[in-house]
């Protein structure tokens, strides 16, 4: 579970807010970290369109996302630490 | 000068007619949501709905993956039930914009068409919006599907 509100950054200039008290399950892993998904918010990441994401974490760094549909990593500039649980 | 006059009169009348003309009439969401059809087995479904009627003339066709499904009109909404997977959601007025979103089975998503300005005409973007807030969103919305 998330303990506070997250804002992450892409290279577009958008940004993603991850809100406090959302729910995460993780989903996969790529080389870039573990792939986690949650059903409490939806998280999109902008540039000239508009992709569903999900987010990746490395160690305690959200280093970036996993978007499903491409297939593709994007990172967060900067990574971002979050405090963990295992709730 | 009786041009003028004649302009200060006719304009907003054809611009309120266009304005009207331009906006969707069916019945509203929150009348026929709980009646509708349900999802069949193994697919979701996928709310698609414009609240905004800045621009109204610029009514794109909504495609999801590159199959026109219906069309951006202004204060309306339709549905489409697909297998669960992937899909690309995109208008085109002077430019493409697209939204990916994945699909699971049973599920509903919703999708909002947000219109910006453009160069020559107004750009409209899809939007996955969460839930709770497309519920609201979207009630006074009327059915513009088949």
């Amino acid at each position: 579970m998330l303990h506070r509100n997250v804002t992450l950054h892409v290279s577009s200039g958008f940004s993603t807010l991850l809100k406090t008290g959302t729910r995460w399950t993780q989903v996969g892993r790529i080389a870039q970290g573990d792939v986690f998904r949650t059903k409490d918010q939806i998280v999109q990441v902008e540039a000239s369109n508009v992709y569903e994401a999900y987010v990746v974490l490395n160690g305690n760094n959200i280093v970036g996302f996993y978007l499903p549909v491409e297939r593709t990593f994007t990172a967060a500039s900067p990574p971002v630490v979050i405090e963990l649980d295992s709730q | 000068m009786n041009s003028i006059k004649f302009l200060n009169s006719f304009l907003p009348a054809t611009l309120l007619a266009l304005t009207i003309t331009g906006c969707a009439s069916g019945p509203r969401y929150s009348a026929l949501h709980n009646s509708e059809s349900p999802v069949p087995a193994g697919e979701g479904r996928i709310y698609i709905y414009r609240t905004a009627h800045v621009g109204a003339a610029v009514q794109p066709k909504v495609k999801v993956n590159d199959e026109a499904v219906g069309s951006a009109v202004p204060g309306g909404y339709f549905f489409i039930d697909r297998p669960a997977g992937n899909y690309q959601i995109s208008t085109t007025t002077e430019v493409k914009r697209t939204l990916s979103l994945t699909l699971d089975p049973a599920q509903e998503r919703y999708v909002r068409l947000n219109i910006s300005f453009g160069f020559f005409v107004g750009h409209v973007w899809p939007e996955l919006i969460d839930n709770q807030v497309a519920e609201k969103d979207i009630k006074d919305c009327h059915f513009v599907g088949k």
